[in-house]
């Protein structure tokens, strides 16, 4: 082998290719794993988290008890935009109607914050203490109910994907 | 050299005394003009020589030798494989942590209705 240098250098870098690739695997296994299950957002949770199979099975229901709330609110709120930008395009002033839909459309949003933060505290207290506590660090974070302490540019680097809601 | 005309035999005396008289006076100068030696010489080295390779080649040529050399064959290829690990595991890294946050999106997207772009 040793006497053949034309074959050692296409040898070489076919092993550098081959390293290249095994590397590559072996760093993006856990997640491509992750992204072929079928709930890849909640098995995302259990990864990133460190849920056991029993904390894990009681998020997941608590996740899909949440769901038709989360679908309700989410038809609310759409419902209340509707009206209120109705009522707006109507006219150009802020009549009492619009002041009891702008009124309205702020309700309906609390009522989701709250929502989705007890659903956030139900989640957390299944976790590890720790874990809860980062769980709700992050959520606090990504989600809605710190409105006006999100970062701008934080809340437009968000992917855009559709809801998967209703 | 000035010829005999085909038809005539050579081996007859020539017939005109004053042609004769002209071939005996006749010299040839073979004196070599000046430096020709010199210049025949230096014709024959620059031939005996080999042509100087180019880069290409001498790198060629250098690599080839090295790597007839086992221990630098095997540090080339130890060397290869490590920078490819390492590249495989950077470009990997990179791949995952995006992975992870587009599943991070998704679970959001799953729980906050504002997420869902209702409110913009």
């Amino acid at each position: 082998m040793m006497r053949r240098p034309l074959l050692i250098l296409p040898a070489g870098l076919l092993a550098g290719l081959l390293a290249f690739a095994l590397a590559y695997w072996w760093q993006t296994r856990e997640h491509a794993h992750l992204l072929a299950t079928p709930q890849s957002e909640l098995a995302w949770l259990r990864h990133e988290f460190h849920l056991t199979d029993a904390q894990f099975d009681r998020i997941a229901a608590l996740h899909a008890d949440y769901r038709p709330t989360c679908a309700t609110l989410c038809r609310r709120i759409a419902e209340q935009n509707d009206l209120l930008r109705e009522a707006v395009l109507r006219t150009n002033a802020v009549t009492p109607k619009i002041s009891a839909l702008v009124a309205e459309t702020g309700r309906v949003r609390d009522d989701c914050r709250a929502a989705m933060l007890a659903h956030l505290y139900a989640v957390a207290r299944e976790m590890p203490p720790e874990e809860g506590r980062r769980y709700l660090g992050l959520m606090l974070t990504e989600t809605c109910v710190l409105q006006a302490g999100r970062p701008v540019d934080a809340a437009h680097s968000r992917p855009e994907h559709a809801h998967p809601g209703p | 050299m000035p010829t005999e005309p085909e038809s005539r035999n050579p081996s007859l005396p020539l017939p005109d005394a004053r042609l004769r008289r002209v071939l005996r006076s006749w010299e040839v100068d073979d004196t070599a003009p000046p430096g020709f030696g010199a210049a025949v010489w230096r014709r024959l080295e620059s031939a005996r020589r080999p042509a100087t390779p180019g880069l290409g080649e001498f790198l060629a040529g250098w690599l080839a030798g090295c790597l007839r050399r086992p221990r630098f064959a095997l540090t080339y290829m130890a060397l290869l494989f490590l920078l490819g690990a390492g590249a495989g595991a950077f470009r990997g890294q990179i791949r995952s942590a995006s992975t992870a946050d587009g599943l991070q999106g998704q679970y959001v997207q799953s729980i906050d209705p504002f997420f869902a772009g209702v409110i913009r």
